[in-house]
């Protein structure tokens, strides 16, 4: 049976959208058997299943997302099952080519049904693939300078980059883990060659900026690289319908390419069998099975990519010739404009143009006038013929992947293996509508549980460790100034932030391990409807929990979400969250000030921290869409990756790097601050008739002060000592008082006193601005000025504790405490933020707007809170 | 006074240190932590998305 075809006949949309033609499947002027019935997606139940007819070009949705629907698989005559519904009815959850999805309601009613399913006859038939004369794969061996990675998301590009280049970067078990370009160095045959790792697409046509760059590099579009020499397309072999289409169209880019089934233990472990040697005869390029976890096959990859092949072109037949007409057309009139690409791409692109209006008003407003008209003659050709270019496009493509699949892949027919029967179960209650919530909030109430109780005793040892080897270090200097630097600035502000690793190392164990099992997607679609609520999207989920790491690589995250808007709002407020440089100061207050409250209360304000963070998030999320951006977006669409059980060594390692990253803080810039800081507060010197004056405010004589300064501490009776010892103090304080950050610190005082803060915090916060950490490192140095050697740390707690203002009023009330915990919970102290934001808006206005809003909201906060509480 | 000295090179190198890596802040927004998914730029570069506005570029 051939694609003679039916768009005449009907006219209506359905056909439209099935111009491929196979009468498989009945459309919607079809007669239709007794129990059929069309509707759209969105009137799917749980458990029913249906066939889909049509994605309508409604206005709503734009066509960009129209066309990544289908890419995606949503096309005519695709069998698609309703799986469930997240918590308050929306997204909902979809099975289709052996994967699922989700979607908004509002995108699921642009698409029509019929339910049940209809059991078409095998659609791939009407296309038989033949395999052209086998090419000899070993003849000649030129290794290329630069390979692309190319491949959907999640499907182990990053694992197999890091295989093949020995780097570390990082894996996780979601779509949109590498936003970014990254190359590296790999050995071919003792050769050098640049690997360059992309974020993962789902074809060509990019939706999200992240889409942007891997498809920008492969179409030499970006200013920075050339197209590479060779393509390294990746496929996950366990799920081989959906990730053939990239495939198809990485062909058309004409680069000599290997292709990776990655994944493919997985392959084996769920019995799918394929036949990689007769479809690299057909592709004509090498198809490589490899698997980047048990390393099979990674060093037949490397040698493959020595003999990469430009593949065979896929079999054009079975696209209306008018179209491809169309194509060669304006492909053979506009060529010209496409300067710096080969043919092959240049094709690809006109090809794109037809598809899509929106870029073609951009060629006119760069007054390419006969670009313009030629590709709008080709729309109107085809639009006369009703043909729909983008559907018939992608509809041809994945006939090309179904046979690909009926000629040389076997998936058992029981394809409900144990363990997609598992994962099932899983999600019934990970996913449910109400345990699915209740679920969530305990697993988030665990870590933050987790990473401040079980970590306190690892602390207490570390503590130790770093007490004892201060000794020991101390004990070769000999005491002056710079042992004091020694003991009272580097060991008091370093070691202060190093008792915080177990902290952080089992806050990044945690997220590592949740970011590998494949929850996080989940977790995004629950929370999907809550976000959407206050202004952000299912897709700013990740962003935002990556950002309890770091607000970095959470706004960076962010790029994998489509709409501008959404975009933004998610990396203004990502700063918000609580990152890992706020941990040590929260859990040194709360140690100090809470030290009586039994652990789980700590654990109860710990957490309280936390979640302040994220409702501050919220409001300013919901009153950013009120007032300025309305348009967010309708969409969400998001794969569910396959349930892991995280690999050991992988959690074991990103855990030990960001451990030791901290530690490699500690011993820079925190350790630089901390020298700075000691000296600020130690210089200028007190003049020595200070200090003499100081000692007889006191009234003390001079003499009796110098003999008990030379006699040793024990023969003194108490009571001078303790006079003595209250005369050093002041005269410390009024050291401190007059050195450099004294001065500064009392400039600053009356910008911060409204929160109740005094010089000395101050120079806690100025230093922060560095780092988070440094708060911490200048309180541990300001305390233990002066201190003697053996003095533990309890008792730095009880001096903070004790420390009170000039007018000899307590200085760290709870207000205090509160109204500190507030400013470090919002302020935005963090140059790179700043730096990263203005990077990726690509203006002043967002990062300069987010500093000064989020330091005013915070100062506004604090001086209320701390106003009506004292 | 050798530890005057030592102190005063120890505050020199503290500060260039700093004027260094908030220098590199500023200008990359990145001083190579190689955090959480962030990549060391010795070996890699972060990119930007900055070829958006090329001509050929279509749907963003
Ligand atoms: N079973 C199995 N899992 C893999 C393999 N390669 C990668 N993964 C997992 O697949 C997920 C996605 O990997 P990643 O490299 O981040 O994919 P990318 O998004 O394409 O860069 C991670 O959870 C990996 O641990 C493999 O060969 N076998
Ligand atoms: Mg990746």
């Amino acid at each position: 049976m051939d694609s003679s075809n039916t768009v005449g006949a009907t006219g209506d949309k359905a056909s439209l959208a099935s111009t491929s033609g196979k009468n498989t499947a009945p459309t919607s002027g079809d007669k239709l058997a007794e129990n059929t019935r069309i509707c759209t997606l969105a009137d799917l139940k749980p458990g029913e299943s249906g066939t889909i007819i049509n994605i309508e070009a409604s206005c709503t949705a734009s066509s960009h997302r129209r066309r990544r629907l289908m890419e995606m698989g949503f096309c005519h005559n695709t069998t698609i099952k309703c799986i469930r519904v997240a918590p308050f009815g929306d997204p909902v959850e979809y099975r289709l080519r052996h994967y699922n999805i989700s979607l908004r309601k509002h995108q699921a009613r642009t698409i029509q049904v019929c339910t049940p399913a209809t059991q078409h006859t095998e659609a791939s038939k009407s296309l038989v693939l033949t395999p052209p004369e086998p090419i000899e794969l070993t003849s000649e061996a030129t290794i290329p300078a630069t390979v692309a990675l190319l491949g959907n998301p999640n499907c182990g590009k990053t694992s197999l980059f890091n295989r093949l280049t020995g780097l570390r970067q990082k894996v996780a078990n979601y779509a949109g883990v590498t936003v970014t370009k990254t190359t590296g160095q790999c050995h071919i045959k003792k050769q050098q060659c640049t690997l360059i790792d992309l974020p993962g697409t789902y074809s060509l046509a990019p939706t999200s900026p992240d889409e942007q760059v891997t498809c920008d590099t492969l179409l030499g579009r970006r200013n920075d690289t050339d197209v590479p020499d060779c393509l390294l397309v990746i496929l996950d072999a366990a799920n081989l319908p959906h990730h053939l289409y990239i495939l198809n169209e990485a062909i058309e880019l004409g680069l000599p390419t290997v292709v990776a089934l990655n994944m493919i233990d997985r392959a084996e472990h769920l019995g799918i069998q394929i036949d990689h040697t007769a479809l690299s005869t057909y592709i004509g390029a090498p198809v490589i099975p490899v698997s980047a976890y048990t390393r099979v096959g990674i060093e037949q990859l490397r040698t493959a990519l020595s003999q990469a092949r430009v593949p065979h072109h896929p079999p054009a037949q079975h696209i209306p010739d008018l179209l491809s007409e169309a194509i060669d057309t304006a492909h053979a009139g506009i060529s010209t404009a496409f300067t710096h690409t080969s043919k092959e791409r240049s094709r690809l692109l006109t090809q794109r143009l037809i598809c899509e209006n929106d870029s073609i008003i951009r060629y006119a407003k760069n007054g390419d006038e006969s670009l313009v008209v030629m590709v709008t003659e080709a729309q109107k050709k085809l639009a006369a013929a009703q043909i729909d270019p983008v559907a018939t496009d992608i509809e041809s493509r994945f006939e090309w992947v179904d046979a690909i699949m009926h000629t040389w892949v076997t998936t058992p027919s029981t394809n409900v293996g144990t363990q997609s029967q598992m994962h099932e179960r899983l999600d019934r209650v990970l996913v449910h509508p109400v345990f699915g919530l209740i679920g969530f909030s305990a697993i988030m109430f665990a870590v933050f549980y987790t990473v401040f109780s079980v970590a306190a005793p690892l602390s207490d040892m570390v503590e130790e460790g770093i007490g004892t080897f201060s000794v020991w270090v101390c004990s070769f200097i000999n005491p002056g100034a710079f042992y004091d630097l020694i003991h009272d600035g580097v060991f008091a502000g370093v070691g202060g932030v190093l008792v915080f690793i177990p902290q952080i190392a089992l806050l990044f164990l945690l997220l590592s391990i949740l970011e590998d099992s494949g929850y996080l997607a989940r977790a995004s679609f629950l929370m999907d409807r809550i976000l959407s609520q206050v202004g952000l999207h299912g897709k700013s989920f990740i962003p935002l929990l990556s950002s309890h790491a770091c607000a970095i690589p959470g706004i960076m995250a962010a790029r994998s979400i489509g709409n501008t808007s959404d975009r933004l709002i998610t990396m203004f407020v990502a700063p918000f969250m609580a990152c890992s440089a706020r941990l040590p100061v929260y859990t040194l207050l709360i140690a100090v000030f809470f030290a009586s409250e039994s652990a789980l209360t700590q654990s109860l304000i710990f957490f309280g921290l936390y979640a302040f963070g994220i409702v501050a998030a919220f409001l300013t999320a919901y009153i950013g869409r009120k007032c300025t951006m309305h348009n967010s977006s309708q969409s969400f669409v998001l794969e569910f990756p396959a349930y892991k059980i995280p690999q050991l060594r992988a959690i074991a390692r990103s855990m030990f790097d960001n451990a030791m990253h901290f530690v490699k803080k500690a011993g820079t810039i925190i350790l630089a601050f901390s020298v700075l800081i000691w000296a600020a507060l130690r210089y200028p010197e007190i003049s020595l008739e200070d200090k003499q004056a100081t000692i007889q405010e006191h009234g003390m004589s001079l003499a009796q002060w110098e003999s008990i300064e030379q006699k040793a501490e024990t023969s003194v009776e108490p009571a001078a000592l303790n006079h003595y010892t209250a005369i050093q103090h002041a005269i410390e304080a009024k050291q401190t008082e007059e050195s450099i950050a004294g001065i500064i610190g009392h400039s600053i005082e009356p910008l911060i006193a409204p929160m109740g803060f005094d010089w000395k915090i101050g120079i806690g916060l100025l230093g922060a601005f560095g780092a988070r950490e440094v708060f911490v490192s200048t309180i541990g140095i300001t305390y233990s000025l002066g201190s003697d050697t053996d003095e533990e740390n309890t008792d730095l707690h009880a001096a903070i504790r004790a420390d009170t203002r000039d007018d000899g009023t307590p200085l760290w009330t709870i207000p205090v405490v509160i109204s500190l915990f507030i400013w470090f919970a919002i302020a935005m102290q963090c140059i790179s933020t700043v730096a990263i934001m203005h990077k990726e808006t690509g203006s002043w206005k967002w990062s300069l707007g987010q500093l000064v809003y989020m330091n005013g909201l915070a100062f506004i906060l604090a001086t209320i809170v701390y106003t009506t509480l004292s | 006074m050798p530890q005057e000295l030592l102190i005063a090179l120890c505050i020199f190198v503290s500060l260039i240190y700093l004027l260094r890596v908030a220098w590199k802040r500023l200008h990359g927004g990145c001083d190579g932590c190689a955090q959480n998914g962030c990549t060391p730029p010795a070996q890699s570069k972060h990119t930007s998305t900055s070829a958006r506005n090329d001509t050929e570029s279509n749907n963003l």
